[in-house]
């Protein structure tokens, strides 16, 4: 019964990856401007710019190029990145490790800080603290993310000089150099993430805080606060996984700004530069892999779900 | 029960609602005001060269310093107000509506349309917004960069797809209610059972996330222009306005941080006011952004 | 719980701090330049192909040219010791430096000058310098012995020195291909990689073989590009980076006011201007297009859009600091007049234009801005239209009859060629005037350098006065330089970079 609703959940991810392939490598053709001139410049000779777009097939019909793409992608042959000459895999490798890095250390702040926020809510619910730290992550909620990289980055690079200005990282930088580096951006995306996720899980936690069996607990003499950690918490926490799979998503494709303002190499920079450069094998590619970890985030949400909730496991 | 009169049902009202609701529809108010008079409060015309000296901090001539084009920012802020606000709602508006109409079309015809459409949605929302904001905007065209319109529909694209997800749910929670059933039998065609037994009950649903979609939509709105394929100046965008201004942000910090604290009084205005009226009607909300 | 997360998280800023106390001690003996704009994609070692400021920068420190322009665009001798010409200028000698290695240890020699100029007549090679080394006949480049080369050209050209400071005429070893330089780059510059990936950093080592004594001042050096003015200005004052170039006017004046740092300018730079089609209505009444330019206050061009960093320019791609400019003093607005124009031609109730810019250059968005603001006090109506800046130069530039754009800084003979000859590339106002070419080729002709200037001064004037350009300012080339760094100036042209001499303690 549960394997067959985890096969189901499957092959839709599967399924929700094909159309995504579809409508990338569509909205990808859509785009004007000619690509022999974007990726050898407008100096170019005509006979180059013909015969690079007889290297990209530009003559044969899309449906025949889709399908070519798609096996390439299946055997793992992404293709040269255009303008480079370099394999694509090469290019992309450094940027997604960094990323998945600066995720890491994003989601390695983002889980104490909602945790601790939402529980100290939860505790103290309606009361003071609680509505000083919602005004708070109200607040923190409306600033856009640019706005808040440029702030964080004011505050403790210019005004308190402890910081680095720039977070660049390559294959020499030291783990100090990494920790450094990362500091900012990934405390910025920590708190970009968590005020969704601090109101959210406070709740969820109220919610179940004054259900039945809580206030057994309580009534049996157990602590307030190991009643919230021990037994409200972990129920709470099963809505925040599948926020915490979306926020994955956005890490990895939505943090261009918080890239560009730090100066850090990521992989959403890469994307985006990819777009406007026109350089479509890097653009099917990056964008592919950011919509294919986003699905399967999700599909691991899901599925932790269900095995975790008895409740859903009837559903299908 | 004795009937309760108008004014003792709307001090009901009153008491029920929050703190936060109270203030938040103030400051909602205050921005409605700015939209409406803003042009007219200004003391210098949001394009108008030569106002001040550039770069030049906060004063009482300028209260939010002057640009690097000797633009008195103050003036064009108070100018950009009800373009952030139309924009907004009216993206808002679009992409909810077409979220919804497939939303709860996926849910009224089950089986594998409805599979197929939310893989389509489930498609959309996994490519990453910016991205697909920025290959929208490309793929309309030079000429349209930087139009209000496009900006509307790209706001429109981005956001039907989880509305629609959102409507999918709400709607296949009623679809097994006996009143659609009936519709059904009737014979009544698919459009008019969406429109007159679905969308009406999920209306508080749908209101809710209208408002919270809304709220984030000046935010978009203003990264698209930071990213610099946003609304094309000279409009006076508060967005564009804030990523015009933040390389000199080290030079006159309320060039960037005035339009900043406005736009962010918005947003949470609008969060504040919609927290507190879905409490009131019962729905509960998160302020989700994707 | 509470107190373990306070602790923890204090102790995590703690050793964030002493981390980047320790990274930025680390990094130290590199110097650390950075530019205002890096892309990830199209990364070139090639000087064939040039197309972004990173390129620049790599390829002005692996590479080296036969000369080099000064500030006063006089070409001053670098692989070549010196040059003569024949009588009428169609003939041109070079005396190439002895003693100079390539970086892998080969010596270099007139073959290696021979084929880096004829593989940029390679159709197959994406190259601008085809038509700024327009006057080379590729098979008539000869080898006279090990130092000396011998140019044979199309036409006679006085200046042809000076031509042969672009960008893209560095020399590659003989018989190296675009594949080969851009896998392993080998140059007689002051740095040099082993092999080049592209990446967010360059970072190039000293040059064992560098013939420059004592040069260059550093072991290594490093490049990246950061977008937002922000973070860079914080780089510089934060002492994370040595060296801003390229510096935009906002991020100027924000240096200018900090402690720790200095604003290092060149006497010139590049110009910004606005093409009209001098074939497309309305432009295609003169009356209309001198109206359109007497509409510029050009002084106050300069001090908003460039800060005050610029020059006034008059309408000619020659600096009015030049000694070779027609007229030194700014061509004053005159809106009446513009008005008077406008209805002579037909347009007395005013005029309605779209002007397309982008902000491919950050100036140019703000520099349309003013000019509408400008235009608007004659009755003309000037519609911006922000294009997007990645398709700009391929979908915009010489596809629409009025547009911005913007000229890196040149000697005359080329600034004046290069978009305003008959048969140019880059024709940007679709001005074809048969005595406009023959007064340039004439100029460039004329030995005598009085009757050269003169010579100059007249095509200027032509331009100005008849021309499609209207050209408002020039901007000057600026950098920033943290206390405690020397060796760096600025070139008028801002693709010169001279590395060579820059340390840091």
């Amino acid at each position: 019964m549960i394997a067959r609703l985890i096969l189901g959940r499957c092959v839709s991810a599967l399924v929700t990856l094909i159309a995504i392939s579809i409508i990338v490598f569509a909205m990808v053709q859509m785009l004007p401007g000619d690509v022999a001139s974007m990726v050898l410049g407008r100096f170019a000779s005509e006979t180059a710019k013909e015969a690079l777009r007889q290297q990209l097939h530009l003559y044969q019909p899309a449906a025949w190029r889709y399908l070519g793409w798609l096996a390439g992608l299946l055997t793992g042959n992404l293709g040269d990145d255009l303008s480079s000459q370099q394999p694509i895999a090469v290019i992309i490798a450094p940027a997604l490790g960094n990323t998945l890095v600066l995720s890491g250390a994003a989601l390695a702040i983002y889980l104490p800080l909602t945790l601790s926020v939402a529980g100290v809510q939860a505790f103290y619910r309606y009361g003071g603290i609680d509505h000083g730290l919602s005004t708070v992550t109200m607040i923190g909620a409306s600033i856009p993310e640019f706005l808040m990289s440029i702030l964080f980055l004011v505050m403790f690079v210019v005004v308190m000089p402890v910081l680095p200005a720039v977070s660049f990282v390559d294959e020499h930088t030291s783990f100090i150099g990494w920790l450094s580096a990362l500091a900012l951006p990934a405390v910025v995306l920590a708190i970009v993430m968590s005020v969704y996720g601090i109101r959210m899980l406070r709740g969820n936690l109220i919610e179940i805080l004054q259900s039945d069996f809580i206030q057994v607990a309580l009534l049996r003499g157990l602590s307030p606060g190991r009643v919230l950690i021990r037994h409200a918490l972990p129920n709470a926490l099963i809505p925040t996984l599948n926020v915490t799979a979306l926020n994955l998503g956005y890490l990895i494709g939505g943090v261009v700004v918080v890239e560009k303002v730090f100066a850090f190499p990521g992989f959403g920079s890469l994307m985006v530069d990819a777009v406007s450069f026109r350089d479509v094998p890097l653009v099917e590619a990056t964008v592919m892999i950011a919509a294919a970890i986003y699905v399967a985030s999700n599909l691991v949400a899901d599925l932790m779900a269900i095995v975790l909730n008895p409740k859903l496991r009837r559903t299908s | 029960m004795a009937r309760r009169t108008r004014t003792a049902r709307l001090a009901l009202l009153w008491h029920r609602t929050g703190w936060s609701l109270r203030i938040g529809a103030l400051i909602l108010l205050v921005h409605l005001l700015v939209a409406v008079f803003g042009p007219w409060l200004a003391s210098y015309d949001p394009n108008e060269m030569g106002s001040g000296i550039p770069l030049s901090g906060a004063s009482w001539a300028h209260p939010f310093g002057v640009d690097q084009l000797s633009r008195d920012i103050f003036s064009r802020v108070l100018n950009g107000s009800h373009i952030v606000i139309i924009l907004s709602l009216s993206g808002t508006f679009v992409g909810l509506t077409v979220g919804a109409a497939i939303g709860l079309f996926s849910a009224y015809m089950g089986g594998w349309v409805d599979e197929l459409i939310q893989r389509t949605v489930e498609a959309f929302v996994s490519i990453p917004f910016i991205v697909l904001g920025l290959l929208a905007v490309y793929a309309a065209g030079p000429e349209s960069a930087g139009k209000p319109a496009l900006m509307v529909l790209v706001i429109a694209l981005l956001y039907a797809p989880r509305v629609a997800r959102m409507a999918r749910s709400a709607g296949l929670d009623i679809i097994t209610h006996d009143y659609v059933l009936a519709a059904r039998l009737r014979g009544e065609r698919v459009w008019s059972v969406i429109w007159f037994e679905l969308a009406p009950n999920v209306i508080s649903t749908l209101i809710v996330e209208f408002a919270v979609r809304t709220a984030y939509a000046p935010a978009l709105v203003a990264t698209f222009g930071f990213l610099g394929f946003g609304i094309q100046p000279p409009t006076p965008e508060w967005g564009s306005i804030i990523s015009e201004n933040r390389g000199i942000f080290l030079l006159s910090p309320v060039a960037v941080l005035g339009p900043g604290a406005c736009l962010a009084s918005l947003i949470v205005a609008v969060n504040m006011v919609t927290e507190g009226v879905s409490r009131l009607i019962g729905q509960r909300v998160e302020i989700a952004s994707r | 719980m509470l107190k373990l997360m306070f602790t923890s998280a204090l102790a995590a800023a703690c050793v964030f701090g002493l981390g980047a106390g320790i990274a930025a001690a680390d990094e130290a003996k590199c110097l650390r330049v950075v530019g205002p704009e890096w892309t990830a994609e199209g990364q070139s070692v090639d000087p064939a192909r040039i197309i972004t400021t990173g390129d620049v920068l790599r390829i002005t420190s692996i590479y080296q040219k036969l000369a080099e322009m000064d500030d006063n665009y006089q070409p001053q001798p670098v692989l070549a010791e010196s040059w003569e010409s024949n009588q009428d200028g169609t003939s041109w000698t070079f005396h190439l430096r002895k003693g100079v290695k390539f970086q892998d240890g080969r010596d270099f020699t007139a073959k290696d000058v021979v084929w880096s100029f004829q593989r940029l007549f390679d159709p197959k090679l994406d190259t601008g310098a085809k038509s700024i080394l327009s006057m080379i006949d590729p098979s008539k480049i000869v080898a006279v012995d090990d130092s000396t080369v011998q140019f044979t050209l199309k036409a006679a050209n006085a200046i042809f020195p000076a031509v042969l400071t672009t960008k893209y005429a560095a020399i590659v070893p003989n018989g190296s291909t675009q594949d080969q330089l851009q896998k392993h780059p080998v140059g007689t510059g002051p740095f040099m990689v082993d092999n080049f990936t592209p990446g967010p950093k360059f970072v190039a080592k000293r040059n064992p073989y560098y013939w420059g004594k004592g040069e260059p001042g550093a072991d290594c050096i490093e490049f990246s590009g950061i977008s937002e003015t922000v973070s860079r200005v914080s780089a510089l004052t934060s002492g994370q980076a040595d060296l801003l170039v390229q510096l935009e006017p906002s991020a100027a004046a924000t240096l200018d006011k900090s402690s720790g740092v200095k604003v290092l300018m060149a006497p010139g730079g590049m110009y910004l201007d606005f093409a009209m089609w001098v074939d497309t209505p309305p432009f295609n009444d003169e009356r209309v297009r001198t109206a359109m330019k007497l509409v510029v206050d050009r002084s106050a061009f300069v001090n908003t859009v460039m800060l005050g960093i610029g020059t006034p320019g008059n309408d000619n791609p020659v600096s009015p600091l030049s000694p070779d400019a027609y007229q030194h003093a700014a061509i004053p607005q005159d809106i009446e007049k513009a008005k008077q124009l406008l209805a002579d031609a037909g347009y007395p109730n005013g005029l309605k234009v779209d002007l397309y810019t982008s902000d491919s250059l950050a100036v140019m968005i703000p520099a349309a801005q003013v000019y509408k603001q400008m235009a608007a006090k004659a009755g003309i109506d000037v519609n911006v239209i922000v294009s997007p800046a990645d398709s700009y130069w391929t979908e915009i530039f010489l596809k629409r009859p009025f547009i911005t754009s913007y000229w890196g800084d040149r000697p005359p003979s080329e600034a004046l060629g290069i978009a305003y000859l008959s048969d140019s590339a880059n024709n940007e106002t679709h001005w074809k005037r048969p005595a406009y070419d023959a007064l340039l080729n004439k100029a460039n002709g004329t030995i005598d350098p009085d009757a050269r200037r003169a010579l100059y001064q007249q095509t200027e004037k032509m331009l100005a006065e008849q021309g499609g350009v209207i050209v408002p300012a020039f901007a000057t080339t600026t950098a920033a330089i943290r206390d405690g760094c020397s060796g760096f100036t600025p070139n008028n042209n801002a693709a010169n970079f001279d590395f060579s001499t820059l340390t840091c303690k």
